[in-house]
């Protein structure tokens, strides 16, 4: 397991201890996954990466859907196993399952325009 | 996953010819006929899409401030509700079948009014139907602010048929 994502606030987006910006859409329902990330590479310069993690099983394909569409650069796209100290923003249809992990998915994002 | 793949080569080879401009048709009031339109338009929206809603019939009742806020789930006529049909008739039903369904929707959604006001933020434009208003008594004071302008059948064909567009009936 890696490191998994700086913690940060539901619905927030922070920039973490090396200076990228992780979203975390953990728990969250298309379309909002989508829109955290939208929200955040304004913030960001061309050429500058964010860290993405979210858990709506739909999130794989549409946020890479959206970077075609937005033309920005999908960099990579792992699934992690995430503990309880990562689970941030988890509604209770998640909570419920007994397992102490949870399945996520990790993308990071290039800006490119 | 298979499925992603190929999706990710069409949308390479089509790029050239992809849409930009999203027309949304919101013909209902009821939960499930405004969440997914809406969804549409804030993520077309954050998609780097230009859109425009167009509200017609009780779709309608969304840009009026007096039933603005009151969007509700019907109980009646919605076999996917998990009850017996014949019980949607009775008298409240669809106020426990709205509030059920809206603290749902709340661990997961801004309410209707909220992303409304999201979506406006992000350009979205928001029509009123002119015949609708007419026949539904509905006057220009009674528009949310939100409100872009009032039109008809005829300049929504002008942006439905003009080049790049996407329109979607809800």
């Amino acid at each position: 397991m890696n490191e998994g994502p700086a913690r940060v606030a539901e619905g927030e987006v922070t920039v973490g201890t090396v200076g990228l910006l992780v979203v975390d859409a953990i728990g969250q329902l298309c379309p909002v996954p989508v829109l955290r990330v939208s929200q955040g590479i304004k913030q960001l310069k061309v050429g500058d990466e964010m860290e993405v993690w979210a858990t709506d099983p739909g999130s794989k394909s549409d946020i890479a859907a959206w970077t075609r569409m937005t033309g920005n650069e999908l960099v990579t796209v792992s699934e992690e196993d995430i503990h309880q100290e990562h689970r941030v923003g988890l509604e209770a249809d998640v909570e419920r399952k007994s397992d102490s992990s949870v399945h996520a998915y990790k993308f990071r994002i290039r800006k490119m325009r | 996953m298979a499925l992603v793949e190929r999706q990710v080569r069409n949308g390479a080879e089509e790029s050239g010819k992809r849409a930009t401009k999203l027309v949304l048709v919101v013909t209902k009031d009821t939960l499930d006929q405004v969440y997914p339109p809406l969804i549409l338009a804030t993520t077309a929206a954050a998609s780097g899409l230009e859109v425009d809603v167009y509200f017609t019939f009780w779709g309608l009742k969304l840009l009026d401030r007096r039933s603005h806020r009151k969007t509700k789930l019907a109980s009646v006529g919605n076999p996917a509700l998990p009850m017996p049909n014949i019980l949607g008739m009775l008298p409240g039903m669809t106020a426990v079948t709205t509030s059920m369904m809206q603290r749902k929707i709340k661990k997961y959604w801004p309410t209707i009014p909220e992303m409304m006001l999201q979506a406006k933020e992000m350009g979205v434009r928001f029509h009123a139907c002119s015949p609708t208003m007419g026949l539904m008594g509905i006057r220009k004071e009674d528009l949310i602010p939100q409100t872009d302008d009032i039109v008809g059948a005829s300049t929504f064909l002008d942006w439905a048929t003009s080049p790049g567009t996407a329109t979607i009936f809800v």
